[in-house]
């Protein structure tokens, strides 16, 4: 017996297939049940905060969007909105609109990448190969409207660095039509999955008591039932002129986030579709800024918050007088959720659960480094 | 919220719509966290910021609080000196802090006299200034710990420098071109003359 209860530490990641990127948590286990975790990172530390420091705000913006791979829009609004707040700069409607519409497609795409993850992450094989696919079609777009798939550098101090190309909005229209039929199918293969449901009902629970108090954002916090998002809360561009719902459930578990992301779906294509019909034909896409040397930020901070796809993402900006950066500091979702959750929750969680709990909680590694 | 603040005289300074910003002494800091958390009910610590302000010997410390509405964000400022830097641990009260702290030990350097895991966060074994100081020169460290580079990239060079020597060689080959369109020019002339 007492050979049973002898502890194994395994490291689970770097290099894993269930690791949501370049990061490692240490696992103490007696038989298959996990008795400690700790989170390691430090893969991926590319000292992006370093590295603004020392650029001005116009290259500082390409360095941005690379703070998370999936996820790079919420980092660009963020950076253009406080670059905006410290210098003073006021956008135009038609590019506020075309910052939400790009902001609520890169959700979409999000949240079908994360499909893909989170079946993955339980052996169902079929969905992320469909889901990712789907997302594709949303990088075809992507990469019609900004040039580029993954990284858009769209979102400029100003505005948007291009205007919509000519019959954009009816493509985007079509591709909405296809996601709402699409949701049916993976709704009969994967939400109403019974394999889904046996694993992920009743684990990875979040206790709503100490989710407000932790700091926990997006679907951990709204899986157990606190319906708090910063478009709502604190709202920025045209989101206070949209309707939406905000989607929560009370069960606090890793079958709860889920199903709060699937209607995260629906709600992003009726916020797009309102987009569509509301978008201004006329008016500046970029206000006239300063020149690249001469575009400087007054010696004062901000604190910028944008809701992506994965929970409140911040960042913390200073000017100096100059025309570089004084700080900026990067708190997206995943710093509390991958130490102070992830470490909690997984003691007592099963070894074979680890990569699902993960994924639901949306941890994305580059951006606890930055 | 922000009325009941201001009537009980503490100063604010509104940034935005949803931010406001109040400044304390580093005595008073921890007490005035926990005032924000226990009387005026700021229960979530989002993030705790810094920056190096070099010139004035200081380090700057951000916390951001919100309220369970989450529909404003108080920052909380203070300035510390930069040598022996120091902050109170704040991780008894807020989980998250721990995380937050023990970046901010590696990164800027502060102590957090009672923290539980001040240890390694993304850099092993890192015994160079905290990088998120001012005065590291990123450029310098690069150069100097890649054995490939102990003398500096092959490709860098002096722009100033290579400008003049690049109009230099210009002028030059111009120069050359001339004498050599003027020599020519007068060896087809001398048949003429004879």
């Amino acid at each position: 017996m007492d050979d049973i209860k002898k502890i194994v530490k395994i490291f689970h990641g770097p290099q894993h297939p269930g690791i949501t990127g370049n990061m490692s948590v240490e696992l103490d286990l007696i038989g298959e049940t996990i008795q400690r975790a700790q989170t390691h990172v430090g893969y991926l530390h590319r000292g992006f905060e370093k590295l603004i420091e020392r650029r001005t705000v116009v290259q500082g913006f390409t360095i941005v969007c690379r703070i998370c791979v999936p996820e790079p829009d919420p980092n660009e609004e963020n950076y253009a909105r406080a670059v905006e707040t410290l210098a003073g700069l006021e956008i135009s409607e038609k590019a506020k609109y075309i910052r939400t519409m790009v902001l609520e497609m890169s959700r979409i795409a999000v949240q079908f990448m994360w499909m893909g993850g989170q079946a993955g992450s339980m052996g169902l094989g079929l969905i992320p190969q469909w889901s990712v696919c789907d997302r594709d079609y949303m990088l075809d777009l992507f990469e019609e409207l900004t040039g580029g798939r993954v990284y858009h550098m769209y979102a400029f101090p100003g505005g948007v660095r291009r205007d919509i190309p000519e019959g954009f909005l009816g493509r985007l229209s079509k591709l909405l039509d296809y996601y709402e039929k699409r949701m049916t199918v993976y709704d009969n293969t994967f939400f109403d999955n019974t394999t889904f449901k046996a694993r992920a009902i009743g684990v990875g629970i979040v206790k709503k008591e100490e989710a407000l108090k932790n700091g926990y954002v997006g679907q951990t916090l709204r899986a157990c039932g606190i319906e708090r998002d910063v478009r709502k809360d604190m709202p920025y561009l045209m989101y206070d002129k949209l309707e939406f719902d905000i989607p929560t459930r009370e069960e606090g578990d890793v079958y709860a986030r889920a199903m709060v992301r699937r209607d995260e779906i629906f709600q992003s294509i009726r916020i797009l579709r309102q987009i569509i019909e509301q978008m201004p034909s006329e008016g500046d896409i970029l206000q006239k800024i300063p020149k690249h040397r001469k575009f400087t930020l007054p010696k004062n901070d901000v604190y910028i918050q944008t809701e992506s796809a994965r929970g409140a993402m911040s960042y913390y900006m200073a000017g100096d007088g100059s025309e570089k950066i004084r700080r900026m500091q990067v708190k997206g979702p995943s710093l509390i959720h991958g130490f102070t959750l992830l470490e909690k929750m997984l003691v007592g969680s099963e070894l074979a659960d680890v990569a699902m709990i993960m994924n639901s909680l949306g941890i994305c590694p580059p951006e606890i480094e930055r | 919220m922000i009325e009941k603040l201001r009537s009980l005289s503490i100063e604010i300074e509104q940034k935005n719509e949803h931010l406001y910003k109040v400044s304390v002494d580093f005595q008073d800091l921890e007490s005035t966290l926990l005032r924000f958390l226990n009387e005026f009910n700021y229960i979530t610590l989002d993030s705790i910021n810094y920056r190096d302000d070099i010139e004035d010997e200081k380090f700057c410390i951000t916390y951001c609080l919100q309220t369970a509405k989450r529909d404003h964000v108080i920052m909380i400022q203070t300035f510390i000196n930069r040598e022996e830097a120091t902050l109170p641990t704040m991780h008894r009260i807020w989980p998250q802090a721990e995380i937050m702290e023990r970046e901010m030990h590696e990164m800027l350097g502060v102590d957090f006299p009672g923290h539980p895991t001040l240890i390694d966060f993304a850099l092993e074994y890192w015994d160079d200034i905290p990088p998120l100081r001012r005065d590291f020169d990123t450029l310098k460290y690069v150069e100097g710990m890649d054995p490939f580079r102990k003398n500096q990239r092959d490709d860098n060079l002096d722009v100033k420098v290579e400008m003049k020597r690049i109009r230099a060689e210009k002028k030059a080959a111009k120069l050359k071109e001339e004498e050599a369109a003027a020599a020519e020019k007068e060896n087809n002339e001398e048949p003429n003359n004879g």
